[in-house]
């Protein structure tokens, strides 16, 4: 009886460092990562909703060969990070191999956030359109060779915005 | 930002024409984050999401490349940048930093 009770003592400390943290962060990461995608679809579909158009692309010439009154170079960035659970069970993955898809989710909404962003800007400022998007991924911290549970990643979008002149 | 140059990351200036060309110029910037930020953002981390500290620093950081950028365009007496790419790398852990490039060339 004593032993069991030992056993038991000796395994709270597991249970606080080790299963607790990473129990908070699948339920915590799912509720505030599912609230921010959620935010960001219900801005993008209200931006859409409101006939709003779609000045955002990679062509590198402007569209219309009307005259051009300001141009200039506009970026948007954004840092996203995994949580510790996604990151664990990406850790898994890569044991086995094949989709990843815990990271999928963090990763994605980096991407539509910085070309949401890119949009709001150029029709927030009246610009008529935003040519030449480059979208870049780049990896922000290096997991050291001890874990130290950060990982970020930060996705920048920049190109062109063009003004035309009204004459 | 830019104190009357003219950037931007096409081939021309839309609209402008290009009348001289003085070779590529770039800016860098290397930056670490705060050790206090840096657990801060390990605990974002339990949860994901946007890790706000980086934004900004990084954010920060790019304009710093871009304005070492401008300053070495202006030392060669151009008033605009063309063809501008940026590129990031992670140095070490907890450090990055933040390449702009581009050719700077005269407008009229």
């Amino acid at each position: 009886m004593e032993v069991v009770f030992i056993i038991l003592l000796n395994l709270i400390p597991v249970f606080l460092f080790v299963v607790l943290p990473f129990f908070l962060s699948w339920v915590f990461g799912n509720w505030h990562q599912g609230r921010i995608i959620n935010q960001l679809a219900a801005e993008e579909m209200a931006l859409n909703n409101s006939g709003a158009g779609h000045p955002v692309s990679n062509l590198s010439k402007p569209s219309q060969a009307t005259g051009i009154e300001t141009s200039m170079l506009v970026m948007s960035s954004v840092s996203v990070g995994p949580s510790w659970w996604q990151m664990m069970l990406g850790g898994w993955k890569n044991f086995f191999g094949g989709r990843i898809e815990s990271y999928d989710k963090m990763l994605g909404y980096g991407r539509r956030k910085v070309l949401h962003d890119m949009r709001v800007q150029a029709l927030q400022q009246g610009f008529d359109e935003i040519i030449n998007v480059r979208v870049e991924t780049s990896m922000v911290t290096k997991k050291s060779q001890r874990d130290d549970k950060t990982a970020g990643y930060e996705f920048i979008a920049y190109g062109t915005a063009i003004k035309y002149s009204r004459s | 930002m830019s104190q009357g140059m003219h950037l931007s990351n096409t081939e021309t200036i839309p609209g402008k024409l290009i009348t001289a060309s003085y070779g590529l110029v770039q800016g860098s910037t290397v930056r670490a984050k705060n050790v206090f930020k840096d657990i801060g953002a390990g605990f974002k981390n339990m949860v994901g999401g946007e890790l706000k500290a980086y934004t900004e620093l990084l954010q920060e950081a790019r304009n710093e490349a871009l304005q070492r950028m401008m300053m070495d365009a202006q030392a060669r007496g151009a008033n605009a940048i063309v063809n501008v790419r940026f590129a990031t790398s992670a140095v070490s852990g907890g450090a990055a930093e933040l390449f702009a490039y581009g050719t700077a060339v005269t407008i009229q």
